[in-house]
């Protein structure tokens, strides 16, 4: 089965990586570990277990209908277009502000991923938006960026 | 260095003449002062003390946001990259000469040097305490540097930190004093003094706030102050002076602000921070946990920064080479 | 007799208007803060500084207090009603809480966590009254040795809280202890796998990862066929608990006060070690474990109740000996410095009209909780009428901004989403999160503990069975192994046919 597969080799991919790198950690004594030795040894057993997880699998693969490429991209789509507005949100944030951040991100989600018409979709980003700026700025007095200077409060 | 320091007090008097053609009288708006350790810490507590009577004589609100991060790094850094105009100032402390000099020994380049700041005050140096158990059998510290020298490298002290604010003093001790202790750290200030309470370990260095308290209720015993002088509230606990040890170590707190910041803004800060060091609200804040004010001003600061960061550098790469390398 | 003369003066002063009206300000505080994602409270209690310069230093505690374990009861809305942990110790309550907000059942789950929450708060307030001064002192004697031996106890139940397999479980296990390790290594400085990004050099947050792979992941997830949800039609009914799940919960509630009082002494992340030992312990005493992940109503119960009973023990060594275990109770530490009262061992009889007005004042904020709370369980419910697509991009705001608020570190974001990804991907490949994000946590502790423990005894192994509480506690660990390989190795009828599902 894929799923198996995959998961299998994320862990031994990961644990790959912790052994390289951990290898040019100091390992100390053995009744005095230093900063190399756990992070070696969850790392080999990182190894084993991907191993084992894939090759467990490879015997009791049932010849399932291969699914299209396209069924089985379709449902991320909408995933993925979450996944770069937030990626923008997350740059934007320092550079233009809280407010216009969440703003555009809100207004951008709305109407790309969630179909809502232009004026629905504004409206609601400019009363979330805001309302989620007055929430935290004003009631909770958390320090956002630039929203001082963004309206001179 | 002189001359890089008065042709930046120059750009910052031309900076400052175009921020004073903007606007009105500084401030205007709150500020924020970056706190680079984790709350609940000796600079969470004095920088708040300090931010509660210097909002007042400011008229703005002086709120204390924690950044905590890498022991200091990385609030250090966000203060020394903040914009310079006075709005966001950084809780300094002796916490950042330990992360340079750190970086330094390490052979990697700071995130940011003493350069990067404007000093404008720091009101607090205190000595650390040697605690010990009160159970322990060592009632001077006589009795203690006896037993360890006899035992070189089995008595253990307790930190709150590598390299931090507390291990630091018990290495300038150990180095002063030619003995030779076992070293475990903790992750800060609580656990460390639990564990001398808890007799886990021998010994460990502390600041008087924190300590002071147990000290009270006969969970504690201190055995020395490290420092050149003997505390107010202490008196009878003689100091690595009296006993003819050249070992001292200070932490101090103080106020930064970024290096580009605008002289007038500057001014009114450390003008600021004397009246709040001659505050008696302020200073009972302090001193009832058991501190001292003390009192340096923006240059005097800078010099004591300069001989600080000189002396940590040395101990720091001594230290470094000591460490153990596999 | 001086005890009640005591709490009855603390009665006095904590019934006063004035700290009532702190209490609830700062109750009210604290469910907002444990509602909103990402701001836990350390950070509420740290934004409320400022606002007790003003007060007595008795009405100031009052309201961090109440700020503390109201937050607790906060946490656990979100987490049931929309898989996303409030703050650290909710992230139990999501496993099984959200699966009965799916079934229909979240009222019935929000109400019991609120019952639940109460039981265990009064109760830790009372252990804390009686037994204060004792168990402070026995507080300092867990050194790094026995806090190992705890970890050990709990990373044994770790690995009974997935879902699936052992080999399931452990995979993810060890991954969450690998990235664990990511940052500087405290004992001894050096980077681990930081690769000069400085942002790395303490490590990956948990509070990002929890958010991220619990909130967004099951947003990413839930967003890839329709955006149009199954809105559950709330019905007066739905809210209350059924008599049958009333039953369940007693048990785990018990249970729940005493572990989450027990563990709420010891220094560390109490409230998420409680929660989780509570989950684990509840999910092997139950008949059938493997509906555990399915919206089991002891998986809420129990947990709930050990965390807000956590708050209670991690008071004693604040109170009792002035030393504060957590980042919470070493800024309540602080705010009371600021009013120049200095915690010690001799707190409770030098300022004992502070001490039991405080403790007086956790009854009756634990009261104006569930009278807060019990309500809102009405209003939060409709919250979730309102049409997924216009709720999940609020929640992923909200998400965000709770977690810039909390470090204002734009790397933490990127976690945020990265766990998120992660999350996503675990889940479509069957794979359990929360032994994961647990892992996070209990790793580099245990990792932490134990070569802390060999520095102290320089190398020698006996440091660890060398006194009473070690023996008992990896006594324990011992046990639990074997009953854990004697119960693996004897399937009962529905392992079996899991089993044999599985392929």
């Amino acid at each position: 089965m894929k799923k198996e597969h995959t998961a299998g080799l994320i862990f031994l991919l990961v644990g790959i990586y912790g052994l390289i790198y951990s290898s040019q950690l100091p390992l100390g004594k053995w009744n005095e570990p230093g900063p190399g030795v756990f992070p070696m040894i969850l790392a080999i057993l990182l190894v084993l277990s991907g191993a084992l997880t894939m090759v467990a699998r490879i015997k009791e693969e049932k010849v399932k209908e291969k699914a299209s490429w396209r069924e089985f991209l379709r449902p991320l789509i909408t995933p993925s277009q979450i996944f770069l507005l937030t990626i923008a949100f997350i740059l934007s944030l320092e550079r233009i502000g809280y407010l216009a951040s969440s703003l555009l991100y809100l207004l951008i989600l709305f109407i790309w991923v969630c179909r809502y018409r232009l004026p629905l979709a504004m409206g609601m980003a400019a009363g979330f938006g805001l309302g989620s700026w007055y929430l935290f700025v004003k009631i909770l007095g958390v320090q956002l960026p630039l929203t001082v200077t963004a309206l001179g409060l | 260095m002189k001359r890089v320091k008065i042709f930046g007090l120059v750009a910052c008097f031309l900076f400052g003449l175009t921020s004073w053609a903007g606007g009105a009288e500084y401030p205007t708006r709150p500020i924020t002062m970056i706190n680079p350790m984790p709350p609940g810490g000796t600079l969470d507590l004095q920088s708040r003390a300090f931010a509660s009577v210097a909002e007042k004589l400011l008229g703005q609100p002086v709120v204390v946001v924690n950044k905590p991060g890498a022991t200091g790094m990385i609030g250090g850094l966000a203060g020394a990259q903040a914009a310079p105009d006075g709005y966001t100032l950084t809780v300094g402390s002796v916490n950042l000469t330990n992360a340079i000099e750190w970086e330094i020994a390490n052979g990697r380049k700071p995130p940011f040097t003493r350069d990067d700041f404007i000093p404008i005050c720091s009101f607090t140096l205190s000595p650390t305490l040697l605690i010990v158990n009160p159970d322990s059998p060592w009632k001077t510290l006589a009795d203690f540097m006896k037993e360890a020298k006899s035992k070189p490298a089995q008595l253990t002290f307790c930190s709150g930190g590598l390299y931090g604010m507390s291990h630091l003093p018990i290495e300038i001790f150990a180095k002063a004093t030619g003995l030779k202790f076992r070293h475990v750290p903790y992750s800060g200030g609580g656990p460390c003094l639990s564990a001398v309470v808890g007799k886990h370990v021998d010994f460990g260095m502390q600041y008087p706030p924190t300590s002071l308290p147990l000290v009270r209720g006969n969970k504690l015993r201190v055995l020395a102050v490290v420092g050149k002088n003997r505390l107010k509230s202490i008196p009878d606990i003689p100091c690595m002076k009296d006993m003819g040890i050249d070992a001292e170590y200070y932490g101090w707190v103080g106020v930064m602000a970024p290096k580009k910041t605008p002289l007038p803004v500057v001014e009114k800060l450390r003008e600021v921070a004397k009246k709040v060091a001659a505050d008696k609200a302020f200073i009972d804040l302090i001193e009832k946990p058991g501190d001292e004010v003390h009192f340096l001003l923006g240059d005097e600061l800078t010099k004591y920064w300069d001989v600080e960061s000189e002396k940590i550098g040395k101990l720091m790469v001594e230290l470094v080479k000591e460490a153990p390398k596999k | 007799m001086d005890f009640f003369a005591n709490l009855f003066a603390g009665f006095q002063t904590a019934l006063s208007l004035h700290n009532v009206y702190l209490c609830f300000i700062g109750c009210l505080f604290g469910t907002m803060v444990g509602v909103l994602p990402g701001i836990g409270p350390l950070a509420g209690i740290s934004l409320l500084i400022p606002a007790t310069y003003g007060i007595d230093a008795t009405g100031a505690i009052i309201m961090l207090a109440g700020i503390y374990y109201g937050a607790m009861y906060g946490g656990s809305t979100t987490s049931i009603l929309m898989n996303i942990p409030g703050e650290s110790a909710s992230v139990m309550t999501c496993v099984d809480g959200y699966q009965m907000t799916l079934k229909g059942r979240g009222g019935a789950a929000l109400f019991i966590s609120a019952w639940g929450s109460f039981i265990g708060g009064n109760l830790s307030v009372l252990g804390l009254m009686i037994l204060a001064p004792l168990l402070a002192a026995f507080a300092t004697r867990f050194g790094p040795p026995e806090i190992f031996a705890v970890l050990v106890l709990a990373f044994l139940l770790l690995g009974s809280l997935g879902t699936g397999s052992f080999f399931k479980t452990m995979p993810m296990i060890l991954l969450g202890m690998f990235l664990g390790t990511i940052g500087m290594d405290p004992l001894t400085g050096t980077l681990r796998f930081t690769h000069e990004i400085r942002d790395l050099y303490d490590g990956i947050g948990f509070v990002p990862v929890a958010m991220g792979a619990f909130g967004i992941g099951e947003i990413l997830s839930s967003t890839e066929r329709s955006l149009v949800r199954l809105i559950h039609k709330v019905k007066f009914r739905q809210l209350l608990p059924t008599r049958q799940e009333l039953r369940a919960s007693v048990g785990p509630i018990l249970r729940g006060s005493g572990l989450g009082f027990v563990i709420g002494l010891l220094p560390g992340s109490a409230h998420v070690l409680s929660s989780f030992v509570s989950y684990a312990v509840e999910k092997k005493m139950a008949k059938n474990p493997e509906e555990f992940g399915t919206g089991r109503i002891e998986g809420v119960a129990g947990p709930e109740t050990a965390n807000n009973s956590a708050t209670g023990g991690a008071m004693i060594p604040f109170l009792g000996i002035g030393i504060p275990t957590g980042p919470a109770t070493a800024v309540m530490m602080v705010a009371l410095m600021i009013h120049g009262i200095r915690p010690g061992p001799l707190f409770i009889s030098e300022q004992p009209q502070i001490f039991w007005g405080l403790i007086a004042s956790m009854y009756i904020g634990n009261f104006i909780l569930l009278i807060l709370n019990l309500p809102l369980v009405g209003i939060f419910l409709n919250l979730l009428r309102v049409p997924f697509r216009i709720l999940f991009p609020l929640i992923l705001l909200i998400c965000l901004v709770g977690t810039y608020s909390v470090s204002s570190s734009t790397f933490d974001l990127i976690v945020l989403l990265g766990s998120g990804v992660l999350g996503y991907i675990f889940r479509k490949l069957n794979y359990d999160l929360a032994p994961f994000i647990l892992a996070l946590i209990i790793g580099p502790l245990m990792e932490y503990s134990f070569r802390q423990s060999l520095m102290r005894s320089a190398g020698s192994f006996s440091i660890f069975w060398s006194n009473p509480i070690t023996l008992t506690l990896f006594g324990g660990s011992c046990l639990l192994f074997i009953w854990n390989l004697i119960s693996s190795l004897r399937p009962t009828k529905s392992t079996w046919k899991k089993a044999l599902e599985e392929g």
